[in-house]
């Protein structure tokens, strides 16, 4: 049995007719030819209660009824309908009136039917219009299920982006003899900050899987500079300091916020606040994701062990951090810093964010760049 | 009249209505009658309390359903009865001849029924 035919002897049909002789001719020719879901109501209060219950294929509608009439009807219905759903009401008429005829056109009405029926022509409206109706509900429902499909597609995309991102900053982190936990709690506290300066969800979400990547650059400095055990030589420390540069230049050039975003706080995440940090950039000369990462990255590094330190307790982190405030650090994120503090809303105890939560999150964000993108392309 | 009665029922028009089908048509004349009736009491009531919109609503009932198993004759004399009614208080002879026609479906009918059962 075809899509079409199925269907539409199943169909679900209202009978809006407050002459009872008429509904049962009306309904006696429509049974006859197989429909048999038929629903009656007397009123356009009960049909427009039973358009609720039954969500009919089709509705057969009286326009000239004691209390609320035919047009109302149709206003009511055609208002609550769903857009794009073709839902055919045929108007029964007697003795209409031209202008009658086009207000109830306007409102809605998809066909008329001259009272007394005749038979033949009530079955062979049925049939075309539920036709018509089944015919638009498969183009919808392939059109939906190729909406899926494109949603999918571009979800899985963003998500192979999001996890590559991950895998990329895992690099660094492993050459530095971590075990990667490090770039993830940096993400993490980084979005804290942020969302304490009341930065947008999306920022916060974008700087959550941008941040892990600030020291990505260190897969370029040599072994015995980076694993030195102990303090650097001016002349090592000038290697160290490469890092930000090397990640930048890794990272240049995208067109993805998160990587552009990522390409900043690779460069400038070792500025002082006061000017005194690797280039000597300053206050809100550094971008703001820069300033955020800066105190996430320093907590972490101070409250864990390192080649050449011992864990620091976390009070004594936090009172050194405390007092590098307008040298070190911007004063504006130390103060949202230490609110997420008191808040526990910076725990390192915490599981770092399971790939579960951010990834979605970037998905969309980054579904919605290249959304833009593509529109950006179509307009030029 | 083509299978007309003397202003009763068309009976080539019920047939069709009907879709010769005999049991839905007994059912169909069974059912007329009785709303007719009630409708046609309320008539007598709006005319007797003066109260036009029941007039009007009642025979713009009794016309459709009239129409609807064939009766043409009562139909049109309620069409008449109907624009009388929109104007003003329809004059008794009028409603004699609404009375009249539908005692002559009514008569009509219950043979139909009689013969088809």
């Amino acid at each position: 049995m075809s899509e079409l035919d199925g269907p539409v002897v199943s169909a679900r049909i209202l009978v809006v007719e407050d002459n009872r002789v008429n509904r049962l001719v009306l309904e006696h020719a429509l049974r006859r030819e197989g429909y048999d879901d038929i629903t009656a109501a007397e009123s356009a209060e009960d049909g427009l209660d039973a358009m609720e219950l039954v969500q009919p294929d089709l509705v057969f509608l009286d326009l000239h009824m004691p209390g609320v009439d035919g047009f109302t009807f149709l206003a009511e219905v055609r208002a609550a309908q769903a857009p794009g759903e073709f839902l055919p009401i045929v108007v029964l008429t007697a003795d209409i009136t031209e202008e009658a005829r086009r207000r109830a056109l306007s409102l809605g009405a998809t066909d008329f039917l001259t009272k007394p029926f005749d038979r033949v022509e009530v079955v062979l409206r049925a049939k075309n219009l539920l036709a018509s109706r089944a015919a638009h509900r498969a183009v919808e429902r392939e059109r939906d299920a190729l909406e899926e499909r494109v949603a999918m597609r571009t979800r899985h995309l963003a998500l192979a982006q999001a996890e590559v991102l991950h895998r990329f900053a895992l690099l660094a982190d492993f050459r530095d003899d971590d075990t990667g936990s490090h770039t993830r709690r940096v993400g993490d506290y980084s979005a804290s900050i942020a969302k304490r300066l009341g930065l947008p969800a999306r920022d916060v979400e974008l700087l959550r899987l941008a941040a892990p990547l600030h020291d990505i650059g260190k897969i370029g400095v040599r072994d015995h500079v980076l694993l030195k055990p102990g303090r650097l030589t001016p002349e090592e420390f000038e290697v160290m300091k490469e890092h930000t540069r090397i990640g930048g230049e890794m990272l240049a050039g995208s067109d993805f916020p998160v990587l552009q975003l990522a390409e900043q706080v690779a460069r400038t995440h070792h500025e002082w606040w006061d000017g005194n940090g690797y280039t000597g950039l300053a206050g809100e000369a550094i971008p703001l994701g820069s300033r955020i990462v800066s105190v996430a990255d320093v907590y972490d590094a101070l409250i864990h062990a390192r080649p050449y330190k011992e864990a620091w307790p976390v009070d004594r982190a936090l009172a050194h951090m405390a007092g590098a405030a307008g040298t070190q650090f911007d004063p504006d994120v130390m103060r949202a810093f230490q609110a997420a503090v008191a808040a526990g809303e910076i725990d390192e105890f915490a599981p770092v964010t399971p790939a579960a939560v951010t990834i979605p999150a970037f998905a969309e964000r980054t579904e919605s760049a290249l959304l833009a993108r593509r529109d950006a392309g179509a307009a030029a | 009249m083509p299978g007309g009665d003397r202003g009763g029922i068309d009976v080539q028009a019920l047939d069709e209505a009907t879709g010769s089908d005999p049991e839905f048509m007994v059912e169909l004349l069974t059912e007329y009658i009785a709303c007719s009736q009630r409708t046609l009491e309320a008539i007598r009531a709006g005319l007797a309390a003066g109260d036009a919109t029941a007039v009007l609503e009642g025979a713009h009932q009794l016309k459709g359903s009239s129409r609807a198993i064939g009766a043409f004759a009562l139909g049109d004399t309620l069409q008449s009865f109907e624009q009388t009614a929109r104007v003003g208080r329809p004059p008794a002879s009028l409603v004699a001849k609404v009375e009249e026609a539908f005692s002559a479906v009514r008569s009509h009918a219950a043979q139909l029924i009689s013969e088809a059962t």
